[in-house]
């Protein structure tokens, strides 16, 4: 989350400091790299609960 | 008197010579409310939110035979838990169940909420994904080591070995510790 939301807010800033004229790109880059953060939101949550689930199934079945 | 003017007017200072990039400021933990060692940060503050949002929607979704928008929702997370821990458990995943979805939808609610602009994202500080995983890893092991005794430590060698071959094997093939080691912080790390 926190590599993340540093590359949006850098690209947030380009956007204000190139103005009009030239701030389009980065805010298309804007974009997509926040389609990227959930993306990244949504896969976080579900790993952490797979790997709980494969903890809890070592823990439960020992024997193969 | 004057050590608290002159780090509020550096403070400012410092505010405003960052300028329109500033990625790190937002990661910063301040008291919303101040009680001392019992304050309330906007990380804990975050937390609640991202808790209360949780209660809301499964408790505030209908319960209706052909359901709305809300309810099918609320419904698709829990079904995708359900399969996902029925296809690992097996048979225990009622037991565990419970467990993982509030794990996963206060994950999930923590980084979609972070995700709001001047929102504050709890799981980016690592102190937070690493007790989650640590509550996981601890109670796994201590659940292991109630269900099946000290047999709970043949996971750390692979079925049907003779117990001769054990003595080569333990030194040079010590990987389910190492691979334990390795498999850790990749949940633990917050991305």
């Amino acid at each position: 989350m926190m590599a993340g939301h540093m590359m949006l807010k850098v690209a947030a800033g380009f956007v204000i400091m190139l103005g009009l004229l030239a701030g389009w790109f980065p805010l298309i880059a804007t974009v997509a790299l926040y389609a990227l953060e959930l993306l990244v939101a949504v896969l976080q949550a579900y790993v952490f609960a797979l790997l709980t689930c494969l903890y809890l199934n070592d823990a439960l079945h020992v024997d193969h | 008197m004057t050590t608290s003017t002159t780090v509020a007017a550096s403070g400012a200072a410092e505010h405003a010579a960052k300028g329109p990039i500033d990625p790190i400021s937002q990661f910063e933990i301040h008291r919303v409310i101040d009680l001392g060692p019992f304050s309330l940060t906007n990380s804990g503050l975050w937390a609640i939110i991202a808790i209360c949002l949780v209660s809301l929607v499964f408790l505030s979704a209908p319960r209706k035979l052909v359901p709305t928008r809300l309810q099918s929702f609320a419904e698709g997370i829990y079904e995708f838990i359900d399969n996902m821990t029925h296809e690992v458990l097996g048979h225990h995943s009622r037991e565990f169940f419970p467990f993982v979805l509030t794990l996963f939808t206060f994950i999930l609610a923590c980084n979609v909420l972070g995700l709001i602009p001047y929102a504050f994202t709890v799981t980016s500080h690592i102190i937070v994904t690493l007790a989650l995983a640590l509550t996981v890893f601890i109670g796994a092991t201590i659940i292991g080591f109630a269900r099946n005794g000290l047999r709970y430590l043949k996971i750390f060698v692979p079925s049907g070995v003779p117990p001769l071959i054990l003595v080569i094997l333990i030194p040079s093939r010590s990987y389910p510790i190492s691979s334990g080691r390795s498999r850790f912080p990749s949940v633990s790390s917050p991305t």
